[in-house]
C-alpha cells in the first residue's frame, strides 16, 4: 500500500512499471497473441513487408517477426526475471547463514567470493558457459551463479548491519530466534534495498542473455530470444535492418524501464 | 533467595577476529563477582566506559565472558543445555536507554508486544490480544496506542512499551541499562515510580545500571561501583562510601540549590 501511495508522485516510475506489466502480460499470452506460428519456415515468402497479415513483416526464412518477437519476451525478460528470483533467494539463504554464523564458514565465504569477484561478471559467466558448453539451460546456471555471488556477499553485509541493531538483540532476549527472527526483523527492514538492487539488474541481466546469444554462446537457433534473433538477422544486415532493428529496439526498451523503475524505486527509500 | 550468581566474570575484546588473534586489549571486565536477591533492586553505577553495559549483556546472554560463571535460579547458564537455558532466559529480560532504537521500526507495538507470546506460548489471535491489552494497561498506556509505530510515540511512551516488553513473559529479573537516563528529570521520575510499583506488585528483581548516583540510590537496595572494569565498592542503604570512584560520582551531583553545594561539599 505505502508503495503505491509514495509512488504515485512521479509518474515516470509508474509508467514504467505499468508498460512492463503490460510486456509481461504480452510473454505470458504470447501462444493467444501470436498471428502465426514463430517457428512456421516458409522461404516463399522471406523479407516480406509490413501487412496486415504480417505486421511486421518476416525474417529471412519467412518467419513472422512480430509473432518471434511476442514469444522472445518469454526469453529475454522470462530468463532474467527466474535468475533474479532464483539467484536472490538462494543469496538471502546463503547470506543469512553466513551473517548469523560468523567464525570460520564466515571467513572462508568472504575470501571464496572475494576471489570470484575478483573476476569481471562476463567473464565468469563467459567460463562456466565455456564449460557447460551453449543452451538456454546453461546460460540460466552461469548468469544465476554469478549473480548469487555477488548478492549472497552484499546481503551477508546487509544481515550483519541488522545483526548490531539494538531491536534484534531485543527481540533475541525476549526468545526470537532463527528463521523467525529473519522473517520478523530482518526481511522487512532490507526488503526496500533488496527488491531495488534486483529490479536495478533486470536491465543488465537481459543484456547479457541477449549478448551471449550474440556470441553463440547462449541460447540457439531457433528459439527467438532477442539477442538471438539479432544474430540471425546480422547476416542481412545491408539489405534488410529490420531484422536487427526489431529486436534491438525491444531490448533497449525493456532495458529503459526497468532502470526507470529501479530508479524511482531507488528514491523510495 | 539467591537470584543471580555472578562468578569471576571477565571480559577481553581480541583485536581481530578469528585467525589473526594475536594481542588481547586490557580487560574490559575483571573478576566481577556479586549476587542478586530475589525481589531486590541492585543499583549499578560508574563512569562511562567502566563496563557496565557489558556486564548486562553477558548476564543478558548477549555476549560470552571469556571467563567466569553465571548462575540464575540455581542453573549454570554456560553449561545447561539450549533447550533449558531458553526456557530459564524467559525470566531474565532487558530495558535499554535508546528506547526508540530497540523496536523495528516496521512493527507496530501490537506486534512488539505480542512477539514474546508467540516465542513462548501457543495462544490464539484473541487471547494473544487480551495479553497486549494487559500489558499496556500495566504500564499506564492506552490499547488504542497498540495499531502506532514507535517512532509515533513520545520519549516516555517508548520506554513504558519497552517496559511493558519486558514484562510479557513475567520474569523474575529485569535489567535497567540506563533505563531512564535519556528521559527528561519529570519523565524520570514517573518511570521511577513505575518500575517501584510493578516490582512491588510483580515481586521483581532489578539490576539498575547507571551513570547517575542520584537516581540510583532513589531506586536501589544495594548499590555497587564500577571503575576500569572492576567493582570497587558496595554502598548499602545507609550511603556510607570511601572509595574514590564513588566519591567522585557522588561530587558529580548538581545540587538543586548553589546554597546546598558548600554544605555537600564537605567530607561525610
Ligand atoms: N564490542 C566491543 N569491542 C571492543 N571493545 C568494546 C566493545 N564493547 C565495549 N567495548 C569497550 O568496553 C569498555 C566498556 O564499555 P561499556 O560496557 O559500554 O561501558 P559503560 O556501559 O560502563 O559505559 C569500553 O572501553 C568500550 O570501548
Ligand atoms: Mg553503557
Amino acid at each position: 500500500m505505502k508503495f503505491v501511495r509514495t509512488k504515485s508522485g512521479n509518474l515516470t516510475g509508474l509508467i514504467s512499471l505499468f508498460l512492463l506489466v503490460i510486456t509481461g502480460l504480452l510473454g505470458l499470452f504470447a501462444p493467444i497473441l501470436m498471428p502465426h506460428d514463430p517457428f512456421a519456415v516458409d522461404i516463399a515468402k522471406k523479407f516480406s513487408v509490413p501487412s496486415w497479415d504480417y505486421p511486421l513483416g518476416t525474417d529471412h526464412l519467412g518467419r513472422c517477426i512480430l509473432s518471434r518477437l511476442l514469444l522472445g519476451i518469454r526469453y529475454s525478460l522470462g530468463s532474467a526475471l527466474i535468475i533474479q528470483l532464483v539467484a536472490i533467494v538462494l543469496a538471502i539463504l546463503l547470506g543469512a547463514f553466513v551473517a548469523l554464523k560468523r567464525g570460520l564458514i564466515d571467513f572462508l565465504f568472504i575470501r571464496l567470493c572475494d576471489i570470484l569477484l575478483a573476476f569481471p561478471t562476463l567473464v565468469l559467466a563467459f567460463g562456466l558457459l565455456g564449460i557447460l558448453g551453449p543452451s538456454l539451460k546453461n546460460v540460466l546456471i552461469a548468469l544465476i551463479f554469478t549473480q548469487l555471488i555477488y548478492y549472497a556477499r552484499m546481503i551477508r553485509g546487509l544481515f550483519i548491519g541488522i545483526n548490531e541493531k539494538d531491536f534484534v538483540q531485543a527481540a533475541r532476549i525476549t526468545g526470537t530466534t532463527g528463521i523467525q527472527l529473519i522473517r520478523r526483523h530482518y526481511i522487512p527492514n532490507l526488503l526496500p534495498s533488496i527488491v531495488t538492487i534486483v529490479a536495478l539488474d533486470i536491465g543488465k541481466v537481459i543484456l547479457e542473455i541477449a549478448g551471449f546469444s550474440f556470441i553463440g554462446l547462449g541460447v540457439q537457433a531457433p528459439i527467438p530470444e532477442w539477442g538471438m534473433m539479432i544474430n540471425e538477422g546480422k547476416q542481412y544486415m545491408r539489405q534488410h535492418p529490420e531484422l536487427m532493428l526489431y529486436p534491438g529496439l525491444a531490448i533497449i526498451l525493456v532495458v529503459l524501464l526497468f532502470n526507470q523503475l529501479a530508479n524511482r524505486l531507488k528514491r523510495l527509500d | 533467595m539467591t537470584l543471580l550468581e555472578v562468578k569471576n566474570i571477565e571480559k577481553y575484546y581480541a583485536q581481530r577476529p578469528f585467525l589473526f588473534k594475536r594481542g588481547q586489549e586490557a580487560p574490559v571486565l575483571e573478576n566481577v563477582t556479586f549476587s542478586l536477591q530475589e525481589g531486590e533492586c541492585l543499583g549499578i553505577v560508574g563512569q562511562s566506559g567502566s563496563g557496565k553495559s557489558t556486564l548486562g549483556r553477558i548476564i543478558l546472554g548477549i555476549e560470552r565472558p571469556t571467563n567466569g560463571e553465571l548462575i540464575f535460579q540455581g542453573v549454570n547458564l554456560y553449561e545447561a543445555p539450549s533447550k533449558e537455558k531458553k526456557m530459564i532466559r524467559r525470566n531474565l529480560q532487558a530495558v535499554f536507554q535508546n528506547s526508540y532504537h530497540s523496536f523495528n521500526p516496521k512493527q507496530t507495538i501490537f506486534e512488539i508486544l505480542e512477539e514474546p507470546f508467540l516465542n513462548f506460548e501457543h495462544f490464539s489471535k484473541a487471547e494473544r490480544q487480551q495479553k497486549v491489552r494487559e500489558l499496556l494497561d500495566c504500564v499506564e498506556l492506552e490499547w488504542a496506542m497498540a495499531q502506532n509505530y514507535p517512532s509515533q510515540l513520545s520519549g516516555g511512551q517508548q520506554q513504558r512499551v519497552n517496559i511493558a516488553r519486558a514484562l510479557a513473559l513475567k520474569p523474575k529479573l529485569i535489567v535497567l541499562d540506563e533505563a531512564i537516563s535519556s528521559l527528561d528529570m519529570i519523565l524520570q521520575k514517573t518511570i521511577i515510580e513505575l518500575l517501584q510499583r510493578l516490582q512491588k506488585e510483580l515481586q521483581l528483581a532489578y539490576l539498575f545500571i547507571s551513570h547517575d548516583l542520584q537516581a540510583t540510590r532513589f531506586m536501589s537496595d544495594r548499590i555497587l561501583v564500577m571503575q576500569h572494569g572492576q567493582l570497587v565498592e558496595e554502598i548499602g542503604k545507609d550511603g556510607t562510601y570511601q572509595h574514590p570512584a564513588s566519591q567522585a560520582l557522588y561530587n558529580a551531583i548538581l545540587p538543586s540549590h548553589p546554597r546546598e553545594r558548600k554544605k555537600k561539599d564537605r567530607p561525610n
